[in-house]
């Protein structure tokens, strides 16, 4: 199962974490204080994974972001490889061209696309299609519930 | 962008932090913003949905960035039971992002939870499934299991909301209890049968997910649905799925993976027909699978086909198959592309375990070597991996020799486990035994500090149990020194080897041996020293006739018959005694008799580094937990001497007995007959040889009777007098308290000299203080006298301390220190010097060795109930004694606690039932000469007075009444004081 999901800069500023596995606060801060040195000096041209502890890290540089995913040992490596990429897509099927500004300032977006990717650190849905229809049926529901704030406000006055 | 809606105030915040120039300016901005949420959310009830939802994202994205945001953890799950899916949405997604599923405030939300889970809202379901397979626990699995599996398996839940639940499930499968009742075998088979029956590949996706979570505990009961597993991965390989799946035009690859890993779990079918199309899918896939250009494609590709080759094992497919998957990873291994570099070095390690396609996989051996040299460290570790793996009788010449060649260009993170993996290999398959020897030692020569002590243990238990490699073992490590060599492990080896095999060596006489041992003896640390000692008196021995050697040896060896370290002194001592008589000698020093054998020491140690313990190199316990395992020790006395060690029987294998590999050494045998035993050397008879002129103790005022005043009255001395003020330039006791809590400072300091104090070690019977002089004068300080007095208690060496210090300039003179026998009274340090003019300073410092110094915390929290029992066993004085104390200050408690974690106590938090109090547990450690290390546990309650905070009590209790008289005295010192 995927452990945790990362996204960092390349400064290494946290712009998405979600963990799959529990980790006390304290334990995240660390995983992260390990993991982003590991993954920010590869160079570039090694291959995407690391032994990091009993778990493997799996990890794809786009643009000026990293997406990390923290597995289980026996884990299928380049599968998981693809789920990042699989996540990406989707991200930037929905934004645009997605790039690190969007991901910063809809960082709420992000996970709510992640949410219906993965659950239980397992891939929930494979179809691109699929998730961005559940986010944009989503965006409906909450832009709806904006115009029905109206009403109840006066019913109570 | 119209689909993302603004919120203006999250935007704006967002802009402000990125726009902060550096940490301090962000956390200004993140502290206003944090105190303003605070007081809209403080203020009631009149914040409207809108803000609500926008101060819990901006809560999330302060939490991001890495501060505390405790207080909005309510609030988010405020958010959860609301009626508007917006705001629950952001309640249930904070939450999942905050808390963790050890977070009791879970607890408070469960019953929204389930409120949702059973609504008829989709939406509502969907987002409690989300978070439950996220978040949940072991209290959701119980409570909540059911009405999930409900969701699964009712045909009129749509698909969205049944993939959701079914790896909510799997989320509460992980956790549940092993006793809880959630998808029972006998019931959930035919469910899952029915479910694998699913058409929507999303939902039959998250099944298969769930089912693997389930025979990855137990198949049993779901052997039924393996033709349906077989069906689904044959469907998948004829593309018949919609077109919304496939990624870049493979069925479904996800799927594929999943099915292929179920299956590994199942026994191998005896379904000969299954086993048939199950077969003829993974050859398909293993060597039907073309290289494309697309490198996702590519990736979903190797996917499949690394997850084929692992059922192909798991079904012991036939030699063609596993032969054809050799063929494969052997052409992955040797392309450019490291990440199927990296796979097909890590999948070929699972092949290698096969016997029959082991001649497949050494054909590939020259890839595989060529990958230890990669630019990737991952790959570098898999090639090591594999090639230990791969490793067999025929091929490991070859092997070795190139892990050996690797071993010196070879990065320092891999170096240790490499040099391991090496020695094992040596000792598993080695075709011969000069070989082996030959390996050993360029391992243990190339390997410096990597080699741990099991490697060359184990060469020298090899050469003194094979009699045909006496000599060559001896010329082998005879040449190396030759060449150079210095390191210790090397030099150890060669100690032994030499001192009993040397003399088979035509041609090279001990002196020569002896000389090369020599040239590296001062580098060496004690343990090797000790062991050198030993092949000097051996060598002595070969050569009665040498008179020169004897005289070389008797040099070191008296030299050493006053070192401090009681180990060395002690062999020296003997093996003197041994050389003047060697008849005597001869009939006790006798070489090393044949090794047990007791298992390979090398496959112990990998097996601790793979996590297991070693037996051999567990310490002593500590005091504190001997008795834990029923030998409670009532009496104090018995405390004090635990833990009762049978006296040795070699008196000189105490000490480094855990390094001295050969558990019997030369004169072991403890029937000396008298006439041998050394006269009896004073260790401290002549080590203050060096002060020459009238003994300094007499020249000082004599110690005050008072151990906590001021040292006798130095003032008188030199009050009266004009010129230089010689006295101290500050309170010398308040010097000395802080040096009592502190590891360096000032000892003491007047207007030309001042003394500071570093030390080193401790927390044990012994340790070093590093003295600083320096001369804050533009003259001389002449005369200078620096003494120790002796005392019983403690033994001493000090460095020299020449008789003039230059002028503005510092010295270091080191002093170790022994604590041999419990005691009362710090000792002291007493230093005289003479200015031009005549004026002379005498001071009598206390030097800061009081009884924490030897005091070590426990590392493990004292259970209570040891405590109390320990506690309650000294009944009163003198053992435990108590003391009040009265402050002019208020007594905060974290001070207290600082005082005493730098003392190095271990406060026990927790254990004192009132929080106003602080209890804390040490280990007093002194070492009698030529005895075992002795524990005393010592036990500490400090009692502060709640409402004025004036007033303290300090009680302390251990087996040993000086201990508990010097740690309460230094506690109410230091305390008063604080």
């Amino acid at each position: 199962m995927i452990r945790f999901v990362l996204l960092l800069s390349r400064q290494g500023k946290v712009r998405l974490a979600k963990w799959y596995s529990t980790y006390t606060q304290k334990e995240r801060a660390k995983v992260i204080r390990d993991v982003t040195p590991l993954v920010l000096g590869r160079p570039l041209k090694l291959c995407n994974f690391l032994d990091w502890k009993d778990n493997k890290v799996v990890y794809k540089r786009y643009a000026s972001l990293f997406f990390v995913m923290g597995i289980d040992e026996s884990d299928n490596e380049l599968i998981t490889l693809e789920i990042i990429h699989h996540f990406v897509e989707i991200l930037d099927k929905y934004f645009g061209n997605v790039c690190e500004l969007d991901l910063i300032f809809n960082f709420h977006k992000a996970y709510f696309m992640l949410d219906e990717m993965l659950i239980a650190g397992e891939l929930q849905e494979p179809s691109k299609k699929a998730i961005t229809r559940v986010i944009e049926a989503q965006d409906q529901m909450v832009e709806n519930a904006k115009m029905g704030t109206t009403p109840t406000s006066q019913q109570r006055a | 962008m119209a689909k993302l809606q603004n919120m203006r105030g999250l935007q704006n915040f967002i802009s402000d932090i990125r726009a902060c120039a550096n940490k301090e300016h962000e956390k200004t901005r993140v502290d206003k913003e944090l105190g303003k949420i605070r007081k809209k959310f403080a203020s009631g009830g009149n914040i409207s949905e809108y803000d609500k939802k926008k101060y819990v994202w901006k809560l999330l994205y302060i939490f991001m960035l890495g501060y505390d945001v405790e207080f909005g953890h309510k609030q988010a799950a405020d958010l959860i039971p609301a009626t508007k899916y917006a705001e629950k949405q952001v309640g249930y997604m904070a939450c999942a992002i905050l808390l963790n599923e050890k977070d009791e405030f879970l607890r408070l939300i469960i019953n929204s939870i389930r409120n949702d889970l059973i609504s008829k809202n989709e939406a509502f379901q969907c987002l409690a499934l989300g978070f439950v397979g996220n978040v949940g626990g072991q209290e959701m699995a119980s409570l909540l299991a059911v009405d999930v599996m409900n969701l699964l398996t009712n045909g009129a839940v749509r698909a969205i909301v049944r993939k959701k639940a079914a790896l909510c499930l799997l989320r509460l499968l992980r956790k549940a209890g092993p006793e809880a009742d959630i998808l029972q075998a006998d019931t959930w088979s035919v469910k899952m049968a029915n479910l694998l029956e699913e058409r929507d590949p999303g939902v039959l996706l998250a099944i298969v997910t769930l089912l693997l979570g389930i025979v990855s505990r137990s198949y049993e009961g779901y052997e039924g649905l393996l033709p349906k597993l077989v069906a689904i991965l044959d469907r998948l390989k004829k593309r018949e799925v919609q077109p919304d799946y496939t990624y870049y035009g493979i069925a479904s690859p996800w799927l594929q993976v999943k099915c292929l890993r179920v299956l590994q779990y199942f026994p191998i079918t005896d379904d000969p027909a299954l086993l048939n199309i199950l077969l003829e899918i993974l050859r398909k896939i293993i060597t039907g699978t073309e290289v494309a250009k697309n490198i996702n494609k590519n990736n979903a590709n190797h996917a499949i086909v690394f997850e084929a080759i692992a059922l192909a094992l798991a079904l012991e497919a036939d030699t063609e198959l596993l032969t054809a998957s050799v063929g494969l990873l052997g052409k992955f291994i040797s392309v450019r592309e490291p990440n199927i570099k990296y796979l097909g070095l890590e999948n070929m390690v699972r092949l290698a375990e096969v016997p029959a396609v082991n001649d497949a996989i050494v054909r590939h051996q020259k890839s595989i070597v060529a990958s230890l040299k990669d630019t990737d460290v991952s790959i570098r570790r898999r090639a090591l991996d594999l090639l230990f793996t791969m490793c067999n009788r025929n091929n490991a010449r070859d092997i070795i020799h190139e892990l050996l060649e690797y071993l010196e260009i070879a990065d320092f993170s891999l170096r240790e486990e490499l040099v391991l993996k090496t020695a094992v290999l040596a000792e598993r398959f080695f075709p011969d035994l000069h070989w082996y020897v030959d390996v050993m030692l360029t391992l243990i020569d190339r390997a410096g500090e990597f080699a741990s002590k099991d490697i060359w243990h184990s060469t020298v238990q090899i050469i003194s149990n094979n009699e045909d490699l006496h000599e060559y073992g001896a010329r082998k490590v005879y040449e190396a020194l030759q060449r150079g060599s210095v390191h210790e492990a090397l030099v150890c080896t060669a100690g032994y080897v030499l001192g009993d095999y040397g003399n088979t060596m035509k041609g090279v006489p001990p002196s020569e041996l002896f000389a090369l041992l020599q040239e590296r003896f001062p580098s060496m640390p004690p343990h090797a020293k000790g062991i050198l000692l030993s092949a000097y008196l051996k060598l002595c021995l070969m050569a009665p006739q040498d008179i020169q050697l004897k005289e070389q040896v008797m040099e070191v060896l008296s030299r050493y018959a006053r070192f401090m370290d009681a180990d060395l002194q002690q062999r020296a001592v003997e093996y003197m005694g041994l050389v003047m008589h060697p008849d005597v000698a001869k009939r006790n020093v006798a070489s090393k008799p044949p090794w047990e054998k007791r298992g390979s020491l090398l496959l112990r140690r990998l097996m601790h580094r793979a996590g297991g313990e070693e037996p051999d190199e567990q310490e002593h316990k500590p005091v504190w937990m001997q008795d834990e395992n029923g030998d409670a020790v009532e009496s104090p006395t018995a405390v004090q001497f635990a833990p009762p060690q049978a006296v040795p029987t070699s008196p000189s294998a105490n000490g480094h007995a855990d390094d001295d590999l050969l558990g019997e050494e030369a004169a072991a045998n403890g029937d000396l007959p008298p006439a041998s035993i050394p006269q009896p050397v004073d260790p401290l008879a002549d080590l203050y040889g060096l002060q020459t002129g009238p003994a300094p103790a007499q020249a000082l005022p004599a110690g005050p009777a008072d151990p906590f005043s001021v040292s006798g009255d130095p003032y008188a001395l030199t009050g009266g007098q004009s010129g230089a003020d010689l006295r101290p330039s500050g309170d010398t006791e308040e010097w000395f308290r802080r040096l009592c809590a502190s590891s360096n400072g000032v000892l003491y300091e007047d207007s030309c000299l001042q003394i500071g104090v570093r030390s080193e070690g401790f927390r044990g019977p012994s340790g070093q203080l590093l003295l600083f002089f320096g001369n804050k004068a533009d003259a001389f300080l002449e005369r200078l006298l620096c003494v120790v007095p002796p005392t019983p208690q403690f033994q001493f060496q000090l460095g020299a301390v020449p008789a003039r210090l230059e002028p503005k300039k510092q010295i270091q003179v080191p002093l170790m220190v022994a604590c041999v026998s419990t005691f009362l009274d710090a000792p002291r340090l007493q230093i005289s010097y003479t200015l031009a003019s005549g004026q002379q300073c005498n001071q009598s410092l206390r030097l800061p060795l009081t009884v924490n110094k030897f005091c070590r915390a426990p590392e493990n929290a004292i259970p209570a109930d040891m405590f109390f029992t320990r506690w309650r066993t000294l009944a009163g004085p003198p053992q435990k004694v108590g003391e009040r104390i009265t402050r002019t200050l208020q007594l905060s408690k974290p001070a207290v606690e600082k005082l005493i974690l730098d003392m190095g106590l271990g406060p026990q938090p927790g254990l004192d039932p009132s929080p106003d109090n602080l209890v804390a547990a040490a280990t007093f450690c002194f070492a009698p000469p030529g005895q075992q290390p002795q524990q005393v546990a010592c036990m500490v309650r400090i009692e502060i007075e709640r409402t004025r905070r004036l007033e303290a009590q300090v009680t302390v209790a251990t087996p040993d009444v000086n201990v508990t008289a010097s740690l309460k005295n230094l506690l109410v010192q230091l305390i008063t004081k604080l």
